[in-house]
């Protein structure tokens, strides 16, 4: 089940990843509609 | 009801996936393997970190201040007794893998360990891998999905769907119900796909268990398809009609059939072995446990690699895509307790129950392979399905000991299948907790159809893939509800 990455497609799916956890960290540190 | 986008958009997915197998099963297994092959070489850390963060979570929250919080109104008191809170607990979590799992895996960890490491280390190792695999990390990943469940509905009066802490938290907005109806979506993809895995998988479990008793190998598959259309006759029938009083009865009997047959064998079977494997099976685990969680096997070679993956990476996938149907069962029955005593409960409980029963099912087969010499590691890599019996086969009374396995299996998923089309009726139908019935016999189709893909594929490998595959997207869509279960808690107490 192991491929060989194509570089840009792994930098792609991981970056998404970093960025998932950046908004995750964004949206709990915003205050909500009825904080 | 065609009112409804989300009951319509995901009957279009699932019933597309299903055409698609249906009718070229080699073309969906080999794409689902190999994007799972990209997505877990990629984002493997991302999977394991995930899943030891749920599992630290879920004991902060047990033991911080949020853990005398009630999951109901602050007057709630719980429905059920703590016995047969945990026995149904157990039941929905694990069902027909245990039965399937119980000495299979041990041994294939085995096969591959012991090509790096002497024998007595390798079984050690592959008994904590397995007990890893159904332990701790399992459970968190259900309880922490239940418990944000369990919190907006009881206690935030919210709907019983997946986008409901969204919702509340976040307000309502083109974002919110864009990411909530994609949230629901997700959850109904990654619950009926992996119960056509399920339905599969009891399938070949019962196929091999009739094959061992009449002493017949069949080569067609006449015998899967009968035992497929019982199957479907059988789980029909109960959607037709309210009888969730006998389901629960149902899967109580295949849960104390397993439980009979557990210590059935810890009695016929080599005792003092089973109980010293047990015993160093529980202190290896607690020992291990942690740092295990956060292994991903960066520096091995490319064997080590492909069974993390197929392995590892997959039973934390597999646990995600089941956690919104085994989360929505754990919320119902857990109304009234506090925080503390669910996540100790769902957590440790069943935890323990899985590093006994395989210290019992795995240390027997360490005894064939290690002490009296059988063919059994040859049976697991021929025929992975009928491990089981071939132990049964080695105990006295097996011809009892596998009608009984027969059953259970059967019955874990006919159970299962009953209730998952009811949470996928209940998701698709904006929170409905009385679904109508035309949506759940849809729903059993479609159940069925996923299933026979599944079985279609004739590989335990390839429902695996086609799992993971449904319930990649969910892992985002977990931590999300996490968030949204943090927020929630630090208002109240602020408040």
């Amino acid at each position: 089940m192991t491929f060989q990455l194509p570089g840009l497609l792994d930098t792609l799916l991981n970056l998404s990843v970093f960025v998932f956890i950046g908004l995750l960290f964004w949206l709990y540190m915003r205050k909500g509609p009825e904080e | 009801m065609f009112k409804n986008p989300i009951l319509l958009l995901s009957l279009a997915l699932t019933g597309a996936v299903a055409a698609w197998g249906m009718l070229d099963t080699p073309g969906l297994a080999a794409f689902s393997s190999k994007v799972i092959g990209i997505m877990f070489t990629s984002r493997g850390w991302f999977i394991m970190l995930s899943a030891s963060v749920f599992l630290i979570l879920c004991l902060g929250l047990a033991l911080s201040r949020y853990g005398s919080i009630k999951l109901g109104k602050d007057d709630d008191t719980p429905e059920f007794s703590t016995v047969s809170w945990l026995s149904m607990l157990f039941a929905a979590g694990m069902g027909v893998g245990l039965l399937y799992f119980g000495t299979a895996e041990p041994l294939f960890h085995f096969k591959v360990i012991r090509q790096y490491v002497i024998d007595p280390k390798a079984a050690d190792h592959a008994l904590f891998v397995t007990n890893f695999h159904w332990g701790l990390h399992a459970w968190a990943i259900y309880a922490i999905t239940g418990l944000v469940i369990a919190y907006f509905s009881f206690r935030r009066d919210c709907p019983n769907l997946i986008s409901a802490p969204i919702h509340h938290v976040f307000g309502r907005n083109p974002w919110t119900r864009l990411v909530g109806g994609f949230s629901d979506l997700m959850a109904i993809t990654a619950i009926a796909i992996g119960l056509g895995g399920s339905i599969a998988m009891g399938v070949f479990q019962v196929q091999s268990g009739v094959e061992a008793l009449f002493a017949i190998e069949t080569s067609g598959l006449e015998l899967t398809f009968g035992i497929f259309a019982l199957i479907c006759l059988a789980y029909i029938l109960p959607l037709t009609a309210d009888l969730s009083k006998g389901m629960a009865l149902l899967s109580n009997t295949a849960m104390a059939i397993a439980g009979t047959l557990m210590v059935f064998c810890i009695l016929t079977g080599p005792t003092y072995y089973i109980m010293s494997a047990i015993v160093g099976g529980f202190g290896d685990y607690i020992a291990r446990v942690l740092p295990h969680g956060f292994q991903t096997f960066t520096f091995f070679d490319e064997n080590v690699g492909n069974w993390f993956q197929s392995w590892t990476l997959t039973y934390m996938v597999w646990w995600l895509a089941w956690s919104p149907f085994v989360g929505v069962f754990i919320a119902r029955i857990s109304k009234g307790r506090t925080i503390r005593a669910y996540i100790l409960g769902v957590v440790l409980v069943p935890t323990a129950f899985s590093i006994f029963w395989f210290g019992v099912f795995g240390s027997i087969g360490f005894y064939s392979s290690l002490v009296i010499d059988t063919e059994i590691l040859e049976v697991v890599r021929t025929n992975i399905n009928s491990t089981t019996f071939f132990v049964l086969q080695h105990l006295p009374l097996h011809y009892l000991t596998i009608t009984a396995t027969v059953m259970a299996a059967f019955l874990f998923v006919v159970t299962s299948v009953v209730s998952a089309a009811f949470v996928l009726s209940m998701f698709s139908g904006g929170g409905e907790l009385n679904p109508p019935t035309r949506t759940k016999l849809i729903w059993g189709v479609i159940l069925g159809a996923l299933g026979l893909v599944m079985i279609f594929s004739n590989s335990i490998d390839a429902v695996k893939s086609i799992i993971a595959l449904g319930a990649m997207p969910f892992v985002f869509i977990v931590w999300l509800m996490v968030v949204c279960l943090l927020k929630a808690l630090r208002k109240e107490v602020v408040r």
